[in-house]
Parts: structure tokens; sequence; C-alpha cells
């Protein structure tokens, strides 16, 4: 279990995590979101100790992280894929940090069979691919088979069949009872893997609560319909709540109206229809609900961008 | 090296893997793996060496050509270890540059987050 409480953290004048709190369960995966710069990685990185709170707790399975006497059993930590010396193989590179924790070459050896890095052990990590970089950042997290896992983006630069890897391998040792903290930007990736959500922005608590309830908090979702019909469909599911945009042909996004209003309308005109698809997406949501934080971001339009270039804020 | 299975650790989901509390000597051990794994600083150590012993030797083989042609005055001030250790002043240069390569490439490479977060000790009992 891994509790965060009233946790700030300031660089200079800059707010980095403005009263954080959270309790991440074990036996669920908990995704943690935010768009860039809002402080996920600046939590991960105080959780463990690598930086210092300005005011605030954080406790790791009841004790503060640098207080345990073999904290790699406690938590497995994955900040940056590929922070390797490029000289050292990912055998070296573990051995190593086996080391600190008197752990044996033989549970080397098991987690890089375990990530599929056992062909390429001997190998200089300055070789390595991102994706094998970060097999190798995840061998490392799991060298002590620890309590509790915090990924940063763990899937960034992974295939397809990482990527699964990566889900089935998070689930399953959620299911021991482990506790595990992953952040990712890849929404559909989280709405996969994650059964429970921490969003944050700007440093700030945005929403702590189940995958489920989180998609169901979006106010808006959107129904996708494919029929041959569509420019007819379009004329008579008009009104002033509903919205129909359409961006290939033969599909239209309505937003606005449920799929049952959606259906209802198209059998009373005998139109038909090869889709009907309601759209709540966890994209969707978190963009809502991140909308007002997030820190960077670019113009959408061409308009806005004529605006920003007009005044430099 | 004990492998000791620690009572605190011994959580719900049971512990499979040997662990054993981080100590001085252990991380002295995994900064040794580190350290001889690098081609960089197995160079840069052989080259240390090579400075002090053979400057030292060679030092050591002229003043020994010479002495029987020194006057006794200097023969009576000579200096036999100070002529073996002439290359320390060079020995200590390649150490130094050894140090600064080593926890400079943990800093460049991100190594030294793995490092730190392994031993968190190190940082907070010597900053606090």
């Amino acid at each position: 279990m891994i509790e965060v409480h009233d946790l700030v953290k300031r660089y200079g004048g800059k707010t980095a995590v403005n009263g954080l709190t959270f309790t991440v369960q074990p036996g669920v995966v908990t995704g943690f979101l935010g768009p860039n710069g809002a402080g996920k990685s600046t939590t991960m990185r105080l959780i463990v100790g690598l930086d210092r709170p300005t005011a605030g707790r954080v406790s790791v399975n009841g004790k503060s992280y640098d207080r345990w006497a073999a904290p790699l059993a406690e938590v497995g930590v994955l900040l940056e894929a590929k922070a390797i010396h490029p000289g050292l193989s990912a055998y070296q590179y573990l051995h190593a940090l086996a080391a600190t924790h008197g752990i044996g070459t033989r549970r080397v050896r098991e987690v890089l069979d375990m990530t599929g890095l056992a062909s390429v052990a001997d190998k200089r990590a300055g070789g390595f691919s991102l994706g094998m970089g970060q097999r190798l950042g995840i061998a490392a997290a799991l060298l002590a088979d620890p309590e509790a896992l915090i990924l940063d983006e763990p899937v960034n630069g992974l295939d397809i069949e990482g990527v699964r890897w990566v889900r089935h391998l998070l689930k399953n040792l959620a299911r021991e009872g482990r506790t595990i903290l992953v952040s990712s930007h890849l929404m559909s990736e989280m709405a996969q893997t994650a059964d429970h959500l921490i969003v944050i922005g700007r440093g700030e608590l945005i929403a702590d609560t189940s995958v489920t309830e989180f998609i169901q908090r979006a106010t808006v979702s959107n129904v996708r319909v494919r029929s041959p019909e569509g420019s007819r469909l379009r004329d008579l599911i008009a009104g002033p709540d509903v919205t129909v945009s359409s961006d290939e042909i033969g599909v239209l996004t309505v937003t606005g109206m449920t799929s049952d209003q959606v259906g209802t309308i198209a059998a009373e005109g005998g139109i038909i229809l090869y889709e009907l698809v309601p759209q709540a997406s966890l994209e969707e949501a978190f963009l809502q609900l991140t909308q007002d934080t997030v820190e960077y971001r670019a113009p959408e339009t061409s308009a806005e961008l004529a605006d920003a270039g007009r005044n430099p804020a | 090296m004990s492998t000791t299975i620690m009572p605190e650790t011994q959580a719900s989901t049971g512990r499979r893997v040997a662990v054993a509390p981080v100590t001085l000597w252990r991380v002295v051990c995994s900064e040794w793996i580190k350290l001889r794994s690098l081609r960089s600083t197995r160079i840069t150590l052989l080259v240390s060496f090579v400075l002090m012993a053979g400057l030292g030797v060679l030092a050591a083989a002229i003043a020994a050509g010479g002495y029987s042609r020194l006057p006794a005055a200097s023969r009576a001030s000579f200096d036999a270890v100070n002529t073996t250790l002439t290359g320390y002043q060079f020995a200590q240069l390649a150490v130094g540059v050894l140090g600064v390569v080593v926890i400079s490439n943990e800093y460049s490479s991100g190594m030294i987050r793995a490092t730190l977060a392994a031993v968190p000790g190190a940082v907070s009992d010597t900053c606090r």
C-alpha cells in the first residue's frame, strides 16, 4: 500500500505537486493519469525518496521508503527506460543492483528470462532499443520481488506483444496482492489494464475513482453511426442540442443523443443502420476532466495558432 | 554473504526471493561490479597502475645506474622510497579522472536514480 498525504513539492517558484492525497491499494492495478507536466513523475520520485517533499508525507507499506532496510523488496520502480550506463550489459546492471540487497545471480537470470532479455543479457545496454530498455527497467523493478511496483510509462516504446505482456504481468502481480501504480499517456491502454484511476492535473488531485465510474462521469458521450443514408438520418436527428459530424464517408458522430434515441429515430424513418455504437471513452473522459489543467497545450485550429502568434503571452 | 529473510518483508504475498538488508559492504560490492564491468574504468585503473608502478621502476633503474658515480653527500641523502614513488602524481591524475568518469556517467545516463532508489539511506542519512 502506498499512502500519499498532503504532498507538496516546489521547485523554486514552481509548484509541481500541490497538496496531493491518495492511497494506492494492494490487489488492483491503479492507473496514474495526467497531462504532461501534471506532476506524475515528481510524485513517483517523491514516493521512492529521490526527492524530498516540501511538505506532506509519503509512506510505503506503512513506513517511509528510505526507512526500510531492504527498500527494493518494498517497491520496485521504473522511472525512465534506458537510464543505464551504455557500457554495462543487462546482466551486469541487474547484478550490481542485486548486490545491494544480497540477491543472488540466479534471481538476476530469472528476471532476465521473465522479461525476455535472456538472449541479449550480455550485450551492452547502449545498443538497446527503447522497447528493450523498458524491459530491462521492468526487470530491475521486479528484481527483489517487491510488494509494490511503480512504473512510469512502462509501455512507451513497446511493440504490441510487449504491451500485452506488460498488461498481463501487471494484472497477475495485482492478483497476487501487490500494489501496482502505473502511469501512462495511452488512455486506451489504461482502460484495459487499470482497475482504479488516480488523475492529477497541475499537481492537484482531479479524480480518485474506479475506471468504470470515471468513464460514466464523462458528461458528453458520442454515438457512432454507420449508415448508407447518412444525410437523411442527419436531417431526421437534427435538433438544438444535437451536433452531428462526419469524419469519414458514411459514418456520423452524434453528440447530444443516446444510441437508443438514434436507433429509434432511424427505425421510424426506415433508415438502414450498419453500426450504432455508444462511445464514452476513457480518453474523452480524461480530456474533459483535465482540459482546464493542461500545462502545455498546442492550439487546435489555425485560427488559434494565428491568435497565439498575435498575442504572445 | 547471508541470505536472511527479513520478517518485516514477509507480508501478504509471501516472499519467494531471498533479500537481505542493504549494508555498506553490499553497496561497495555493487559499485565494484559496476566498476569492473566498464571498459572505461578498467582502462583508467590500468593506466593508473602502469603510471604508479612503471614510472617507479623507471626512476629506480635510472637512479641505480647513476648511484655508483654519486658523491658521498648525495648518497647519504638518497631517498629510495621517494624515488620509487615518482609516478604517484601521474597516477593521482588517473585516479581523479576515474572518479569523475564514474560519477558523471551515473548522472548522464540517469542510472543514479536506480542506484539511489536501491540505497535511499545514502541520500537521507547524509543529507538530513
